[in-house]
């Protein structure tokens, strides 16, 4: 006890005894194994708002990560499980709109939040933010990739046209060990030019952004050039030695 | 508690949601030893490492009395559970720009979304208590530097003190058992202010060393703090005093250039001071305390320039500017005159940049 | 007269070597994806309507991969095994503990108290996994399953263990003369190498007195450089899903070779092979390391407890803070180098001393010593050359698969050294460089003769034609060092350019041998041809299978290809495969066995155009004759072809050798000559003047890829790299990190706001059949078509790591010998004692 201690040391020797000390938030408390003599697995049954649909949880131990609840037992495994310390950003879920990392989250802590997971965004179809990430950044193993385009899209929400410092200092939380920054600066900026400007009331409505920057898929080539080449006076049969083309024709 | 709450399986729950800060109180009463969370970021770490085993929660993020800001008389009151995201919005960026600085300066968005300004000032250590993986408390210089008084809540009653004296000797936060910090008051100044920070990379960085300064053009005071090298922060007052005197207050600036090197050196003084608390976790122990020093010292220069530039400084920019716009003018009359077109011959997008 | 454009290769007159029993047997596979694509009624990825069609990069990697990657729908490894909805977990999990101490004997465990907590299934410790010895902090000496995580953590608290502590070894300088720590001794690899006359007298005295002696005028620069453990960080904590079945053990888990991850989990669960299935997943992040621990514990637990297992080492899933990285307390490869050069900048000597921490383990450090030992002087012409190298034991972790490998610690220990000999010449750095430049037919420090240094001043041209970003940066704060810290100062800024060549070598002398081997089935159901690859490669989620796609579908012509793997890995046999090497080999056995399986698909047509239908192949829509006189429609072919559900199987297989005779299809370079790989990269580092601190802007990348099969790859491969390399030279990790919470974030790896932007300048397409198609008809290949040959990742990496940390020298003006470079480490110092005796 040094001179200037705020309370006297009888508080303090007070609290050790009646263990009680524990009430201050965020103090780290080390265990050792007698403590797990008698494991206070402490459980609780709660109601997670998902993807606008209530999901009841049984039996969940109170320091499970609202990731954990996720993943492990309501089975949304889209946002991954990177670092568990939110280092990564690989489970990043939208909380109340706010991008969150799932898993310094307590399960309980979101109840009667709205949460939304990278599912949402993928059905019926994947929406302008991950196709254009499935385009732009699909070379990378993937495993960050649910957790950007979460991260883009609440980005998107509150800065409809990012630059591209904007975007690195939004994904500053998102370890991506395969592609450089550049590949989702771009993905963000295909998303952008598909958005409808709000101030040109002239312009068509908004459609469906997978259909309207990419080409349909091409029709099956053989059937094609077939009959480009039948058209052109193919030279290839003619000099086919011993040939039967009316075999050959469909 | 709201409706459909968590239910504990012998109908006592290990985990409280409480709505209300007499709730909060009352729960912390009910459960012993239970862990507060607020946006859970730092207890989360530690749970999933395997190295806080919680008995019970009580859970403090809705409670609408701690959330928000409030501006009063001659006061900001900023709620203890108002997250880091919330700090970097633009009202609070209007008044206290160093705060807002600093928050961003935290993690990631991911994490700023949750994180709250009372579990950064609390996190890391408890007095007495072990150093946690990393107490980067970088919000407590801003609010040293801006003499904030920090308000605490038991059942017994409040109890407000200076944010300084919110730790104990070791830089651990000192909260009594049963006892939530409520919220900050921060006194209004008026005059620039400004946070640095070195960090040990550029994004999300644990906190080398960080430094913020305030100077209150009213009252004729500058006032700075140092942080990030141990769990707590240290006002650095005698540097402020020595500036004081030689500062220009009408104009708000400095008129001899010496003064910078030799305020950043009083500064970097105050560093030797406040050994006692312990290196600021095991994340960056291992940096040596020259650098940290001169680090400072760079920082405190710097921050001083920006906040209070050298006399005459302010009438040389402007004097360029007019220069340039005079120049500007007669470049454009000239070309007028000679029957030039107005506009160079560059897509009408790109051109704004030109002028 | 057209000429083979197209995959021409080995086509004629190559023999293939037949295998026993003349025709192909076809052998039992499936889908290689696990639970996705399989059963979906989309074999392979092809356009099913519901995911977009791309247009860019990734068309090189197939669209419904990143599709599913990008809404979270790729099944990686901890992606198993859970409920499809709302109810209880579905399976045990299992975390591991580790032993604190780097050097002890684990006399007892006591898990008496571990196993009385409810909820715990199954407590392994110590003698019950085999481990009484530990070598190394961070070694599992226990493991435990529960059916909650924290649980199985909180068994693991319980168990009491009883060490006997001795005195460690870590630290790798004194392992010479400290007492040995294992019966084999302390020092388990020593290379020499010399080439040219020896210069120096007899003993190690005073080398600088021994080159005074021969000429006054030289130019001499000696540094010790220091390489902190690497910090590649998986992306992911390592996870394995353990699956009892009746007859067999199902284990999903990452891994680059099944075959050798089956016969180490079946030795240690005591159970025939045949009984255990490996089942890949995707690897995530770039890190090819893998955690046979943690697959033999869930492999463990799943036998002993009879339910599904899954354990994970880290992450959120509350088994407790995984990540054991080696420490960064202590360096884990030292190097001494001395470069001698005229006055005018002509190197003239080189001699180096290496000496590598292998940990625990030292074996798997021996490639790196030898690697880096071939490649020591960078490719540049040094006439006089005396490398030697050692490998010690000592108690720190086994060293992770190092970054880059030797090439990345030679080149930047090389070019580091090439900036000093510049500065004491008083030549700018590409002047030196472009002086000293390697030529064809140079000698490595092996002996070797090098077979091609053509591309070099290519690679240098284009790389210093590439635009540079402008200077000052802003007035965003982001752009300057410190970024949102706000410390940047746009008159304290100084910007740092650094060049660095690299080069690898394709195939290393003392490589016995490497083998894939792959299977095609040519057939068709009601959409048409189908073409199924049985193939042991595993797609880590970086595209591999894209790639042997691709190549099926040029030879082939079929659109629709499905990648299968082996049930039973015994059915298509392969080595362990290096890295860099394992694109080629298995991509030119896919191609053989595509080869294999269209001769025999168009026997009727080659009858027809009264050829031999090896001398066929597909161009286009056509199936042409090899001299393009004789074609016709490719969907006719096949339609006769394939009536009535005719099956067409191919086998191919290709093998690569370090030395030895010459033989048909398979890959020897001629004795005394080394292949080797280039890369060119230029990085552009701005520094703080006042503050050290340090903002990498933009690497450039100039690479010879050989033959860029999947352009995309290619490129997203070498801006991994960049990524990776970036980590390795300015990321730091504390020493007293290991096992504590805040592990990866104690890490510091690069964050977007400290990433350089990487410009991938398009690759040069120089194959070596187009340097030196005599050597290789010789050798028994027809045509210049080595598959993928290049192994860029790790171009990219040693170039990268080269140039970013002679960039950052150049910025802070300051010869930095220690990496990974860090604001607050203080510069160049003096040279150490030559390591060793």
């Amino acid at each position: 006890m040094t001179a200037g201690e705020p309370w006297p040391a009888a508080d303090v020797a007070g609290e050790a005894e009646t263990e009680d000390t524990a009430a201050l938030d965020f103090a780290p408390t080390d265990f050792v194994a007698a403590d797990f003599a008698a494991v206070d697995f402490a459980t609780v049954d709660f109601e997670l708002a998902v993807n606008g649909t209530a999901q009841p949880v049984a039996g969940a131990w109170i320091g499970e990560s609202l990731l954990f609840a996720l993943r492990e037992r309501l089975g949304l495994v889209a946002a991954k499980d990177g670092c568990g310390e939110g280092e990564c950003g690989a489970c990043t879920v939208l909380m109340d709109g706010q991008p969150t990392a799932a898993c310094l989250v307590p399960a309980v802590a979101a109840v009667g939040r709205d949460v939304r997971t990278p599912e949402i965004y993928a059905v019926p179809r994947p929406d302008a933010v991950a196709a254009a990430l499935a385009v732009h950044a699909g070379t990378g193993c993937g495993y960050c990739l649910p957790g950007v385009g979460m991260e883009l899209r609440a980005l998107l929400a509150r800065n409809p046209k990012p630059s591209a410092p904007a975007v690195r200092e939004a994904l500053s939380g998102h370890r991506c060990r395969c592609l450089p920054a550049e590949c989702f600066v771009d993905a963000i900026g295909e998303v952008v030019a598909q958005l409808p400007e709000p101030r040109k009331p002239e312009q068509p409505g908004p459609q469906l952004p997978a259909q309207k920057t990419r080409p349909a898929p091409a029709p099956p080539a053989p059937p094609a050039a077939a009959q480009r080449l039948d058209e052109s006076g193919s030279w290839s049969w003619q000099t086919a030695a011993g040939a039967s083309e009316a075999a050959d024709r469909p | 508690m709201p409706g459909g709450g968590p239910q504990g399986p012998g109908g006592r729950s290990a985990v409280a949601l409480p709505g209300s800060l007499d709730e909060a109180l009352h729960a912390l009463d009910e459960l012993p030893g239970a862990t507060v969370v607020a946006g859970g970021t730092e207890v989360m770490t530690e749970v999933n490492a395997g190295r806080l085993w919680p008995s019970a929660l009580v859970v403090i993020d809705r409670v609408d009395e701690l959330r928000g800001v409030w501006f009063v008389d001659g006061e900001i009151v900023i709620g203890a559970a108002t997250t880091c995201a919330d700090l970097m919005h633009a009202d609070v960026r209007g008044v206290l720009p160093a705060l807002a600085q600093a928050a961003r300066s935290i993690a990631s968005p991911g994490v700023r979304s949750r994180a709250t300004l009372g579990g950064n000032l609390l996190a890391g250590k408890a007095a007495e208590g072990e150093t946690s993986a990393a107490p980067a408390r970088d919000l407590l210089p801003v609010l040293v530097a801006l003499r904030a008084v920090a308000v605490c809540r038991a059942a017994s009653g409040w109890r407000q003190v200076p944010i300084a004296e919110l730790y104990a000797r070791d830089g651990g936060a000192d909260l009594r058992p049963g006892e939530l910090l409520t919220a900050l008051r921060v006194p209004v100044s008026g005059g620039p202010q400004g946070f640095m920070k070195v960090g040990t990379r550029a994004g999300s960085a644990r906190p080398v060393v960080t430094f913020a300064l305030a100077a209150d053009l009213t009252n004729r005071t500058v006032t700075c703090a140092i942080g990030g090298f141990s769990p707590a922060a240290v006002r650095v007052d005698h540097a402020g005093q020595w500036l004081s005197e030689h500062v220009d207050w009408t104009s708000g600036a400095i008129p001899d250039p010496t003064t910078y090197p030799m305020f950043a050196r009083l500064v970097a003084e105050g560093l030797v001071v406040p050994r006692t608390a312990g290196p600021a976790g095991w994340t960056t122990a291992a940096i040596p305390e020259d650098f940290r020093r001169e680090a400072v010292e760079v920082c405190a220069r710097r921050a001083l320039v920006r906040a209070l530039p050298p006399s005459g400084w302010l009438e040389q920019v402007r004097e360029y500017q007019q220069r340039a716009e005079f120049l500007r003018h007669r470049a454009a009359v000239d070309r007028a005159e000679r029957g030039l077109p107005k506009e160079p011959p560059v897509p009408e997008t790109t051109r704004t940049g030109m002028r | 007269m057209m000429t083979p454009t197209s995959l021409p290769g080995f086509l004629i007159g190559e023999q293939l070597p037949d295998r026993q029993g003349g025709q192909p047997r076809p052998i039992a596979s499936e889908p290689a994806e696990a639970g996705f694509g399989a059963g979906s009624g989309d074999p392979g990825y092809g356009d099913s309507g519901f995911f977009p069609v791309g247009r860019s990069s990734a068309d090189g990697v197939g669209r419904a991969v990143p599709a599913a990657k990008a809404a979270g729908r790729y099944p990686f490894a901890a992606d198993l095994g859970v409920p499809a909805g709302p109810g209880a977990l579905a399976v045990l999990y299992a975390a591991v503990a580790r032993s604190p101490h780097a050097r002890a004997t684990l006399a007892d465990c006591d898990t008496e108290a571990a196993r009385a907590i409810p909820g715990v299934h199954a407590v392994l410790a110590g003698a019950d996994l085999g481990i009484t010895d530990i070598d190394y902090a961070g070694q599992c000496v226990a493991v435990a399953a529960a059916e909650h995580p924290a649980l199985a953590r909180a068994a693991l608290d319980a168990i009491v263990f009883d060490y006997r502590v001795e005195e460690p070894l870590t630290n790798p300088r004194q392992a010479f003369h400290a007492q040995a720590i294992h019966p084999d001794g302390n020092v388990a690899a020593h290379r020499r190498f010399t080439v040219g006359e020896e210069t120096r007298r007899a003993g190690k005295g005073g080398e600088n007195s021994g080159d005074a002696a021969d000429n006054d005028s030289a130019v001499t620069v000696a540094y010790g450089y220091e390489f902190a453990r690497p910090a590649d960080w998986p992306g992911a904590p390592a996870t394995v899903l353990a699956v009892p079945q009746p007859d067999s053990v199902e284990i999903h888990t990452v891994t680059t070779d099944p075959g050798r991850d089956r016969r180490a989990v079946a030795a240690a669960l005591g159970r025939p092979e045949s009984e255990i299935r490996i089942i890949p997943a995707p690897f995530a992040g770039t890190a090819q390391s893998d955690d046979a621990d943690l697959r033999v514990a869930a492999a463990l637990l799943a036998a002993r407890t009879g339910r599904a297992v899954k354990a994970a080492d880290g992450g959120a899933g509350l088994t407790g803070a995984g990540h054991w990285p080696a420490g960064a307390d202590v360096p884990a490869a030292l190097v001494h180098a001395t470069h001698v050069a005229d006055p005018d900048g002509t190197l003239r000597e080189l001699r180096v001393e290496l000496v590598v921490d292998g940990g625990a383990e030292p074996a798997a450090a021996e490639a790196l010593l030898d690697e880096y030992c071939r490649l020591a002087t960078g490719p540049y012409r040094i006439p006089r050359v005396e490398v030697q190298g050692w490998v010690v034991r000592t108690n720190n972790p086994p060293l992770a698969p190092w970054p880059g490998g030797g090439s990345a610690l030679s080149a930047a220990v090389a070019e580091a050294q090439l900036d000093a000999l510049a500065a004491a010449t008083g030549l700018t750095g590409l002047e030196i460089r472009v002086k000293n430049l390697m030529r064809t037919g140079d000698k490595l420090p092996d002996g070797r003769a090098v077979v091609s240094a053509a591309s070099l001043p290519d690679l240098l041209t284009v790389l210093l034609d590439a635009p540079v970003p402008a200077f000052p940066p802003g007035p965003d704060v982001r752009d300057f060092p410190g970024t949102v810290g706000r410390t940047g100062e746009l008159t304290r800024l100084r910007r740092g350019v650094g060049v660095a060549l690299a080069m690898a070598d394709l195939v290393p002398p003392g490589l016995t041998e490497e083998l894939a081997t792959a299977q095609v089935a040519l057939t068709s159901d009601v959409h048409g041809p189908l073409a199924h690859v049985s193939t042991a490669m595993v797609d880590t989620g970086a595209g591999q299978h894209a790639m042997l796609r691709r190549i099926v579908r040029e030879v082939l012509g079929v659109r629709r290809v499905l990648v299968r793997r082996p049930t039973d890995p015994a059915d298509l046999p392969a080595t362990p495969l290096a890295s860099g090497r394992a694109a080629w080999l298995h991509g030119m056995a896919v191609q053989r066995a595509a080869r294999a399986a269209r001769s025999q698909a168009l026997t009727i047509v080659a009858r027809e155009f009264a050829v031999s239908p090896e001398l066929l192949e597909v161009r286009g829509d056509q199936v042409v004759s090899y001299d393009g006189v004789l074609s016709r429609p490719l969907d006719q072919v096949y339609k006769r072809a394939l009536r009535g559900a005719a099956v067409y199987l191919g086998d191919g297989e290709f093998r690569v050798r370090g030395s030895g005779p010459a033989e048909p299809g398979v890959f020897v370079p001629e004795a005394g000559q080394a292949h080797l790989a280039f890369a060119a990269h230029r990085a552009i580092v701005d520094a703080d003047t006042e503050l050290k601190l340090l903002r990498p802007v933009r690497v450039t990348a100039a690479h010879d890829a050989g033959r860029a099969i999947v352009p995309g790859r290619v490129t997203a491969a070498i801006a991994a790299g960049v990524i990776c390399a970036t980590g390795s030279v300015f990321a730091d990790e504390a020493a007293e990190s290991r096992g504590r919470a805040g592990a990866l974030a104690a890490a510091q790896a690069p964050t977007t706001l400290d990433l350089p932007e990487v410009d991938v300048l398009t690759p040069l397409e120089s194959s070596i059949g187009d340097l030196e198609t005599t050597a290789l008809r010789r050798r028994g290949f027809s045509a210049p078509l080595p598959l993928g040959y290049q192994p860029v990742g790790r171009l990219a990496l040693a170039a990268a790591t080269a140039a970013l940390a002679c960039a950052t020298r150049d910025a802070l003006g300051d010869h930095r010998t220690v990496m990974p470079i860090r604001p607050w480490h203080t510069g160049g110092e003096e040279p150490p004692a030559a390591p060793g005796t």
